[in-house]
């Protein structure tokens, strides 16, 4: 009886276990293709934009104002001509203008010896012509060792001092200013100035997304390339669209995040299965 | 002996397969490095493609048209559709697929529809709709900035083949239509950065 029991235990256990690694083999064949259409990817769709946006009690944090880009560090142009591609292509979703600032401490030393060397140190940088034309979003791209000696001296927050320290080896971050009107106000993007160029083009890229509000990282997704993964990727299509959701003037600044989320679910329901398949959606 | 004569066979094969797959790929590169550079391509090398339907007005075409109805219908929701049947006119346009490839199908079919969007809407469709013709792509070539019928500048650059429209887009069809003509593109227009400049060169153009 027990004997009998035990085989009997077994075999259903080894049933559940195949049955089990089956699924799991079949899920991971079919969750990039069949995503959409077998109706799962929705939910799944909603929950990462909402993940993506900040989570469920975010409220909508973005831009309202003309972009005022400075670039410091390599200004090959290879690097600005990348840099501007990624602002031409955000600035059709969101609808914010930019305006390159030509301005003096493009030389990193230089930039950091300014800022050290102020009595308010701060992130903006003014144009040449005019002094009231100054930067609200600065990307550096500069040696890991700069990055932290400008972090220690503006100051950044203690988490991007810590993170730039030279034991660490991080490739880039940004940081975005939000005002208490929910508004995004500045933001500084970092790029190390020695990586391959597919992985620099990949952080650039994600960096100044995720400055227009598409903040945080959903682990392995599905449809953003905001996935925690440090590997070369493509901007999706969803990530265009969650960008284009996000600026939509229906929904203010401060409202809540969940029905941005959902049109764009809604609208994936009925519209997305081509681009289900997320190799064929970057 | 044997095992010679084998080993023999087995390479000649090997030789045969390699010299037959070297030329499978080899042929046709060679082939499209042959193409003349001034011939109008896409980036993707393939040719622009002309055709003329001088019995449709603009409007009519952009109706009919079951490729471009994303397009239409957000035009028709805007300001500019109304100044579509104005004689000696230029209109770019994207098809449902280039939207949908771009990932601003969404864009243009739900957010910018909204009566809170429409100002937007207005200015994005103002970029695709130039009030003189641009009869061909050879007139196109030669042209460096036009000026949209909201006063803006589109900047127009000839590269190899190619013809770039905007900052990002590139022309893939053109047809002649009866009031003027329209240019496909594979992305919609935008001026996304703050022009200090207008356009330089439009008394050119005119």
């Amino acid at each position: 009886m027990n004997a009998n029991f035990t085989i009997k235990t077994v075999s259903i256990l080894s049933f559940w276990i195949f049955s089990a690694c089956l699924m799991l083999q079949t899920n991971s064949v079919l969750a990039q293709q069949d995503i959409v259409q077998n109706g799962k990817a929705p939910s799944q769709l909603l929950i990462e934009s909402i993940r993506v946006l900040g989570g469920f009690r975010s409220p909508v944090v973005r831009w309202n104002r003309v972009v005022k880009l400075a670039i410091v560090g390599d200004r090959s142009t290879t690097t600005m001509r990348k840099i501007t591609s990624i602002f031409n292509k955000i600035s059709l979703m969101t609808g914010i203008r930019y305006k390159q600032i030509d301005h003096a401490l493009s030389i990193p030393e230089r930039y950091l010896e300014a800022i050290g060397g102020s009595p308010h140190p701060h992130l903006r940088l003014c144009g040449r012509s005019a002094s009231t034309n100054c930067a609200n979003f600065v990307v550096l791209v500069v040696s890991q060792e700069l990055m932290h000696n400008i972090a220690l001296s503006l100051p950044l927050k203690p988490i991007y001092q810590k993170a730039t320290a030279r034991k660490n080896k991080i490739h880039c971050f940004f940081s975005p200013t939000v005002t208490s009107n929910f508004e995004i106000t500045h933001s500084l993007v970092w790029v190390r100035n020695d990586l391959e160029e597919f992985m620099l083009n990949t952080c650039l890229q994600e960096e100044i997304y995720q400055s227009f509000g598409l903040f945080n990282d959903y682990s392995n997704s599905h449809f953003y390339s905001f996935n925690n993964i440090v590997a070369p990727k493509k901007i999706t299509s969803f990530d265009k669209q969650l960008m284009a959701s996000l600026y939509d003037a229906a929904f203010p600044l401060g409202a809540s995040i969940l029905p941005i989320a959902q049109q764009l679910t809604d609208y994936c329901k009925a519209n997305c299965p081509d681009s289900g398949d997320v190799s064929n959606s970057r | 002996m044997e095992g010679y004569v084998q080993m023999v066979i087995q390479y000649s094969l090997q030789h045969v397969c390699i010299t037959t797959i070297f030329l499978f790929f080899a042929l046709p590169a060679s082939a499209i490095d042959a193409v003349p550079i001034d011939k109008p391509l896409h980036t993707d090398g393939s040719e622009i493609i002309k055709s003329s339907n001088k019995s449709l007005s603009i409007s009519a075409f952009m109706e009919e048209d079951e490729r471009l109805t994303l397009f239409t219908t957000a035009l028709k929701s805007s300001s500019v559709w109304q100044h579509l049947n104005n004689n000696n006119t230029t209109l770019f346009v994207t098809t449902n697929e280039a939207l949908r490839t771009e990932g601003s199908a969404f864009l243009l079919d739900v957010v910018l529809t909204k009566k809170e969007n429409e100002e937007r809407l207005n200015q994005l469709m103002a970029y695709h709709l130039v009030p003189n013709r641009v009869a061909s792509i050879a007139e196109l070539r030669k042209i460096s900035m036009l000026a949209s019928i909201g006063e803006d500048c589109i900047p127009i650059t000839a590269a190899g083949g190619s013809i770039r429209v905007g900052p990002e887009a590139f022309v893939t069809e053109s047809i002649s239509a009866k009031n003027g003509n329209i240019y496909f593109i594979d992305r919609l227009l935008w001026q996304p950065y703050l022009d200090d400049h207008h356009c330089d060169s439009l008394e050119h153009n005119k």
